[in-house]
């Protein structure tokens, strides 16, 4: 239900994007499955002293001319401890079962379950016997402790028997508790999130119930850049498992490998959201999959020194360089933004790119956020509380200016949260939530259907 | 008689069984320490197998690592790429000549990026120290020398951090050392990818749980259907080959495995094969031992057979005997009137052999009763020449038939106190056997003598006398040995066994003494003079 | 002298009898324990011979019986079983003398003279005989001997009454019938022949020449008659 609804808000913001961004001269070809559209907070920099300006960068899936797709390659990772037992591990057994009928006979399937040990229930095979997977799965019981560091290992070895640029490698891990054998901590699990990605395999996790590791849950899903799901009700499953097959079917491009080269006079300072490279003046990103109608993006802050005013700016060349799986080939975008100096701040304020600025407070608000939760998480309740506020008030003033009514969302949501920090039991859910609000927004997405 | 034998069978059933058991269990108690052995040698061998999976795994992720490091480069930027894109390495790192740091570029530390910094904050120790440059290849290392360095001779450097493992593969080429720092939680997974499932344990192990430790003892992964009890000790341990050196593999077997392998089973069949054993031994004994039952019961049915019969026989024998004594006297009386020689002569043969009968019968029923131990006696006051006289009377008529004198010298003639029976019986025997054997010596010499308590009574012949062997033979019942109380009756079968017998229950013996000319037999007897019974 | 016979077997019974008659005993008979029982009870015997297995009532019980009522009556116990006579003899029934089967007459008779001699010397019912002498002979009747000199002669029971009888009428001629009524009984039918061969026996063993017999005489035509004197 969590999932449902946000996922009709994504609908809703997409709208404005799409209107927001037909400003923009789009880089891109027939062969294309994507398309790289390079923007600036605003075109006009204030000319002088060196001022931060925010490069948005964003990529968009395209919906191929044939109803065709690439095939699959799909490790089903389910939680059999004893906390799984009864409606939980049944309506999990359901939805990979029902999700099956989205998969056609050449998409590869496995299905790994794990407790304290592991078992490769159906190990990588194309599902041409949909039975037999299923039958396999339905005799999931469950029993026994947590090791989900082995049952994402095994799964990961059943994807990288037929790992394939041309297939679609994804990871689906559903878990409801805390990970107690093998390593646990959201680093290490990140660690190996990174290197799947690395390999074209994202890792999409989901958290059923209000017991596991979120911070796990996300930092496996963020590092691989698969998706994450809080779903507390069990009998919510079948939707989640539907959602994720259709992303995954859905994608037209991955392996999208993105570089900014920085212009002289222009200083790159970070990355909003996700873990990139900055290296020297170059920023050195990856995004694993792209759907169709879809669009993703990656903030960069940098600092400009303008110059004198009428100046026109260099600020960065970018070259997308990802997997068409329309057309089994690589492909290489590219694309350049510029600013001009001027000497009026009104100007600069007049030609300001409202969804870039939405999209810059939006990521800012979910660091802070981010810094509210930890806050919480050290015991700091008092601190939390007024950041979350704080946080709140942020998005609120922005989104008055911005007029957007996605930040007063999420400025509610913050304000929420703020007041849910004091008790323990509903703190718990509460994270959970924002921990799927923050990740979603760090995801930089925006569903779109086309225009 | 049957308790005795019922001893002896369960002297013979228990203590095989009893030595079976010990036997047994000693060699149980072997084979269990054996199987303990042979149950800790296979898991070491399982284990062993399961370590040459991971070394194997290892060495596929070198080989990953290297390719990843290949073509080596001195190019920085190809260089980031690799970091950037490698799934196996969280770091690529090049040392020019002098051990200095090439990639990641230190010397211009303000381009390095985040994660090139938080490398070099984990490894800068290395590299200061020269912990992996220092270590120059010797000989020993390497069998191939100084020409080690092709790719193939990559080393592993491990060192501890963050609770962890940490390892870096390196590998000098010319002047430059080129190394890469391992992502261990995809080696990890690598590692767990290779490693079995729940139930792929070898069948012997089924039951038991294998883990993977690290090196703060944290499982890693486990395998194996029988989850160990909380804080249980593993059975057998290993530690991991290098370069994992500092990990263990543990096997925990289940109660059940533990015990079939330790030979609960084996317990069972022994016990089950022991009972058999002694059921089947308890069987044989209890058949041999109805046989015997049997076979005595029948022993003894036939003694008493005999025994019934010969007293049977004595009532008919005591009207023989009393009514030929009377026609005897009868015809005697008339001696003196008419001429009787002939009816004297028959009724002095009839008299005589019923008084032989009456001995035979007499020694059978000795026997048998010997032979159960219940030979009695039963003294009574009496004048032992009194008693030679009468037997020496009896046979008086047959040894004047055979013209055998009889020459007896009395030497006993005060009242003790003795069994008239058992000397009769005694003499009895002593003078059948004279004139039986020794008739032909002409003269039957008995010699009495008294002294105190004892009584010796003499009885020598003049006839062909006994071998020595004879002699020494002579009192054992029926000396071919057929223990059939019939048998050798009539000869010296037990006459004289029977009388040494019963010579010695009176207290003294019956011998056979060296003599020049014929057999001259001792009989003593234990007298007390009368009135001291 | 009465005594009570009691056998099962007719022959060993008249046996028996007939040496004990001879040896001058008057005899009572029974065939099973219950007549046993009654001829007791009826005549007192002087003493009893029994066989141990009979009919009915056997001897063990008999014997019992008899010892409740009279402790001193000699039993002699007949058997062919010695184990028999060890229980008569282990458990103390009682009896006194015991004769085991086959036996000779000779036996019968040194088994029943030494239990009447015991019945004298008890100086039970009838008063001990008195001793005498008869030539060179001195008679000792409660000993059922003679003796002369060193010599002792085993007598009869039926010997020593003709002697007394003899010695009593010293002297005088004894007719055959007075004889044979004195030591015979009157049951017995008078038989010269009997009484003759008996004197002769007798003779055998008491005189020094039995040719020329100094104690008893024979008076032809009368009987026998003893001199007396010395």
């Amino acid at each position: 239900m969590m999932f449902s609804r946000r996922s009709h808000f994504y609908r809703l913001l997409a709208g404005f994007s799409v209107l927001a961004c037909s400003l923009v001269s789009p880089a891109g070809a027939a062969d294309d499955s994507a398309l790289l559209e390079v923007e600036m907070s605003s075109p006009l920099v204030l000319a002088g002293a060196p001022r931060t300006a925010y490069l948005r960068i964003g990529l968009r899936g395209l919906r191929h001319a044939t109803e065709d797709r690439a095939p699959l390659n799909v490790a089903i990772v389910l939680d059999r401890s004893g906390s799984m037992q009864g409606e939980k591990i049944d309506e999990a057994k359901r939805a990979a079962i029902a999700a099956l009928d989205r998969l056609r006979p050449d998409d590869i399937v496995s299905v790994v379950s794990y407790q304290s040990t592991v078992d490769v229930v159906v190990p990588a095979t194309k599902l041409r016997d949909r039975r037999t997977v299923q039958d396999a799965i339905q005799r999931i019981q469950a029993s026994g402790k947590t090791a989900l560091f082995g049952g994402v290992s095994k799964g990961a070895g059943e994807l990288e028997k037929f790992l394939d640029e041309n297939r679609v490698n994804t990871l689906l891990l559903l878990s409801d508790g805390l990970a107690n054998v093998g390593p646990s901590s959201p680093g290490e699990l990140r660690q190996l999130g990174v290197s799947l990605a690395r390999q074209g395999i994202s890792v999409t996790t989901i958290g059923l119930g209000l017991n596991y590791n979120e911070d796990l849950m996300t930092g496996l899903a963020m590092a691989s850049d698969g998706n994450h799901f809080f779903v507390e009700d069990a009998r919510d499953l079948e939707s989640v498992f539907a959602a994720e097959f259709g992303d995954a079917v859905s994608v037209v491009a991955q392996g999208v490998r993105i570089r900014v080269r920085c212009a002289d006079n222009v200083r790159p300072i970070r990355v909003l959201g996700r873990d990139a490279q900055i290296s020297g003046q170059d920023v050195y990103a990856s995004m694993n999959q792209l759907f169709h109608d879809q669009t993703r993006f990656l903030m960069l802050e940098v600092e400009i020194s303008p110059g004198a005013p009428g100046r026109v700016q260099q600020v960065a060349d970018v070259e997308v360089g990802y997997r068409n799986l329309m057309t089994a080939q690589n492909r290489t975008l590219q694309s350049s933004a510029t600013v001009t100096a001027a000497a009026n701040k009104a100007a600069v304020e007049r030609r300001k790119n409202r969804d870039v600025a939405v999209e810059v407070v939006r990521q800012i608000g979910a660091e802070q956020a981010q810094a509210a939760t930890i806050l919480r998480d050290k015991g700091k309740v008092d601190e939390a509380r007024i950041a979350f506020e704080k946080n709140s008030a942020y998005l609120e003033s922005n989104a008055a200016v911005l007029k957007d009514e996605t930040l007063r969302e999420e400025a509610v949501s913050n304000s929420r949260a703020s007041q849910k920090v004091d008790n323990d039991a509903e703190w718990q859910r509460e994270r959970k939530v924002q921990q799927e609000a923050q990740y979603k927004t760090r995801q930089q997405r925006i569903d779109a259907s086309p225009k | 008689m049957k308790p005795k034998l019922i001893a002896v069978l369960a002297l013979i059933v228990l203590v095989p069984l009893a030595v079976v058991a010990w036997l047994g269990a000693k060699a149980m108690g072997d084979e269990q320490a054996m199987r303990k052995l042979g149950f800790h040698e296979l898991m070491l061998g399982q284990l062993s197998a399961v370590d040459a999976v991971l070394a194997r795994s290892v060495e596929a992720y070198r080989e990953r690592l290297l390719n990843e490091m290949q073509p080596f480069t001195l190019d920085v930027d190809e260089l980031r790429r690799r970091t950037r894109n490698s799934p196996y390495a969280v770091q690529f790192y090049v040392l020019g000549p002098e051990d200095r740091l090439i990639y990641p570029p230190v010397a211009l530390a303000d381009q390095l990026t985040l994660d090139e910094r938080q490398a070099l904050e984990r490894t800068q120790q290395i590299w200061d120290e020269g912990e992996i440059s220092n270590r120059r290849v010797d000989a020993l290392d390497s069998p191939r020398g100084s020409e080690y360095a092709s790719a193939g001779d990559a080393r592993w450097h491990v060192w501890y951090r963050d609770r962890g493992l940490q390892m870096i593969l390196w590998v000098r080429e010319g002047d430059y050392l080129y190394a890469a720092e391992v992502n261990r939680t995809r080696l990890l997974a690598d590692l767990i990818t290779a490693l079995p499932e729940t139930d792929a344990l070898a069948p012997e192990l089924a039951e038991g749980q294998v883990r993977l430790i690290d090196s703060i003892g944290r499982p890693l992964y486990e395998w194996g259907a029988a989850e160990p009890e909380e804080g249980a000790e593993p059975d057998v341990e290993t530690a991991v080959g290098e370069p994992l050196g500092a990990w263990r593999l543990e096997y925990y077997a289940s109660s059940s495995v533990a015990g079939a392998a330790l030979g609960s089973g084996l317990w069972w069949n022994f016990s089950a094969t022991w009972v058999l054993l002694a059921m089947g031994v308890f069987a044989l004994a209890l058949y041999f031992y109805r046989e015997q039952a049997a076979e005595m019961r029948e022993a003894s049915q036939r003694v008493s057979f005999v025994n019934q019969v010969s007293h049977e026989l004595k009532t008919p024998l005591t009207n023989i005997r009393m009514y030929a004594e009377l026609l005897e006297d009868n015809i005697r009386a008339r001696d003196a009137v008419e001429d009787n020689q002939p009816l004297t002569r028959y009724v002095d043969v009839i008299v005589f052999e019923s008084q032989r009968l009456s001995r035979l019968i007499g020694n059978v029923l000795s026997f048998s009763r010997g032979r159960r131990d219940a030979l009695d006696l039963h003294p009574k006051p009496g004048v032992v020449d009194d008693v030679i006289r009468r037997v020496l009377d009896q046979f008086e008529p047959a040894f004047e038939s055979k013209k055998v004198r009889i020459d007896f010298s009395p030497g006993a003639p005060d009242e003790t106190s003795f069994d008239p029976d058992v000397l009769e019986q005694i003499l009895g025997n002593l003078a059948s056997n004279v004139e039986k054997y020794a008739a032909s010596g002409g003269v039957l010499e008995v010699a009495s003598r008294q002294e105190a308590d004892r009584v010796q009574i003499t009885v020598q012949d003049r006839g062909p006398g006994l071998s020595a062997a004879e002699g020494r033979r002579v009192f054992e019942p029926f000396y071919r040995v057929h223990n059939r109380l019939t048998e050798g009756v009539s000869g010296t079968g037990i006459g004289l066994a029977i009388s040494r017998e019963l010579a010695r229950l009176h207290g003294g013996d019956l011998v056979l003494l060296p003599c020049e000319v014929g057999a001259r037999f001792q009989l003593t007897m234990s007298c007390p003079p009368d009135g001291k019974e | 002298m009465r005594v009570l016979v009691a056998e099962d077997d007719a022959n060993i019974r008249a046996g028996l009898e007939e040496v004990l008659e001879r040896e001058g005993y008057e005899t009572l008979t029974a065939a099973d324990g219950a007549e046993a029982l009654e001829l007791y009870r009826r005549e007192s015997p002087d003493f009893i011979c029994l066989d141990i297995m009979m009919p009915g009532i056997d001897g063990y019980q008999i014997c019992r019986e008899i010892r409740r009522e009279d402790l001193t009556t000699p039993i002699i116990f007949i058997s062919a079983k010695s184990e028999e006579v060890d229980r008569v003899v282990g458990l103390e029934l009682g009896a006194d003398d015991f004769i085991l089967k086959p036996f000779g007459v000779n036996e019968v008779l040194a088994r029943i003279r030494a239990v009447t001699r015991r019945c004298y010397n008890q100086g039970r019912r009838e008063q001990r005989p008195e001793d005498f002498h008869m030539a060179d002979l001195d008679i000792v009747p409660a000993e059922l001997r003679a003796k002369r000199g060193e010599q002792t002669i085993d007598l009869s029971l039926r010997d020593t009454k003709i002697l007394t009888l003899l010695y009593r009428m010293s002297g005088r001629v004894v007719d055959r019938n007075s004889i044979f009524r004195e030591c015979w009984g009157l049951a017995h039918y008078a038989n010269s022949r009997t009484l003759d061969q008996h004197i002769s026996q007798l003779r055998k063993r008491i005189e020094l020449d039995p040719k020329n017999p100094q104690i008893i005489r024979t008076v032809h035509g009368a009987g026998y008659r003893y001199d007396g004197g010395g």
